[in-house]
């Protein structure tokens, strides 16, 4: 199962933490020079790390390399680690700050969609197609056609909505740990992600059911 | 804000879309290799020392063989130069050691005499009254004199005994045509 998408919906609506094993023993050994223990917490998040800077950026080349450069950055700063909060957090934070860089810089440039190599093969699946057929009023649109205009409109967005959007949308995060994440207070998340939906409402409306 | 109000149920499953876009097969084993492998390339630098550090990014490039050329270059110019110096200072050591043992002009007592050249029949020279000869010819001019017009005025004057010869005509082994005139007579 991916990790990606192995997150919890508590009563209420309300994402829940998605379990996460406890990383501060490998955090151990890893700062103590252990790769090894290192390797094994980069396979314990890298797909988590990949779909933030790749969900932030809509191009998986840029993503594969933001999130290498996440990575080993946070390998350099693993000392200054003291376990004051999850490992997790202060990774995604490490690859949340890489991204926000990397699109400060490019911020003048066209963004290039690229979902050449992403995975469409299950776009005849009942379910996807159920799923599509509960969204959207049009028949003739394609799942291609739609996640590109879902990208799209995520690209519009300014980037603290985009990331709430990322974060607890799609990876499922919880308002606390995105606000601990971003490091603002779980009301401001809230209110991100409602103005952020709203937006997306608007800019999709075509290809929803009221 | 709950997601339980949320006016917009349709867009969080849009968003579920996203979650089936993955990358390639093989994408994450390979992201965790690369990041492997550029770990264990700092672990090394960081061991290496700050020489092999600078070293590093010009070793094999284009800018090292021209850096290796230009100090070829280099090379040669130096050692040039410096085997031309000392073959001079030899030269210049071996002339002084020759006039040194001449005897000096003021002994040998230089008639005021008058000759002409066959080469230019209607110049007199005239020879100095009194050479005041200083013994370091290093500090003289060397002149190109073409050794027949040197050996006309010594025959054209037989009463010169041969230290006046000597004088202007220094014994020299490898360019006997250059002769050695000192201020005095170059201001004449």
């Amino acid at each position: 199962m991916d990790p990606e998408t192995s997150r919890t919906h508590a009563p209420g609506g309300e994402v829940s933490a998605p379990a996460m094993p406890d990383d501060m023993p490998l955090v151990r050994r890893a700062q103590s020079g252990d790769d090894e223990a290192y390797e094994e917490l980069i396979r314990r998040h890298q797909h988590r790390i990949y779909g933030l800077c790749y969900h932030l950026t809509s191009n998986h080349e840029d993503a594969a390399d933001l999130a290498q450069d996440a990575l080993i950055k946070a390998w350099k700063a693993l000392r200054s680690f003291k376990g004051d909060s999850s490992f997790y957090t202060w990774l995604y934070r490490i690859a949340y700050n890489t991204v926000l860089n990397h699109l400060k810089q490019r911020r003048n440039r066209t963004p290039h969609l690229s979902l050449d190599d992403l995975d469409f093969n299950a776009e005849h699946t009942p379910e996807l197609l159920e799923l599509i057929s509960t969204i959207t009023p049009r028949r003739d649109v394609g799942l291609a056609e739609l996640h590109q205009k879902l990208n799209e409109a995520l690209l519009r967005l300014s980037e603290e909505h985009r990331t709430v959007v990322t974060l607890h949308d799609i990876q499922g995060l919880p308002h606390d740990a995105i606000a601990e994440i971003l490091q603002c207070n779980p009301g401001t998340v809230r209110s991100r992600l409602h103005y952020a939906r709203q937006q997306l409402q608007g800019l999709l409306g075509d290809f929803l059911k009221q | 804000m709950n997601d339980e109000q949320d006016p917009h149920p349709n867009i969080a499953r849009l968003l579920e879309l996203k979650q089936r876009e993955t990358p390639p097969p093989g994408f994450h084993d390979r992201l965790r290799s690369r990041v492997m492998r550029s770990i264990r390339v700092e672990r090394a630098e960081e061991v290496r020392p700050w020489w092999s550090v600078l070293w590093l990014p010009v070793s094999g490039s284009r800018f090292m063989w021209a850096a290796n050329g230009l100090a070829a270059v280099g090379i040669a110019f130096l050692g040039t130069a410096t085997f031309h110096v000392l073959s001079t200072s030899a030269d210049a050591e071996a002339e002084v050691e020759v006039y040194a043992a001449l005897p000096l002009p003021a002994e040998v007592g230089i008639r005021n005499t008058l000759v002409t050249t066959p080469h230019a029949p209607g110049l007199v020279a005239q020879a100095p009254p009194r050479l005041e000869y200083r013994p370091l010819p290093a500090q003289g001019i060397l002149v190109p004199m073409p050794a027949a017009l040197h050996g006309s005025v010594t025959q054209r004057d037989p009463n010169a005994d041969d230290t006046a010869r000597q004088l202007f005509r220094p014994p020299s082994r490898k360019n006997p045509a250059f002769i050695l005139v000192s201020e005095r007579i170059e201001g004449r």
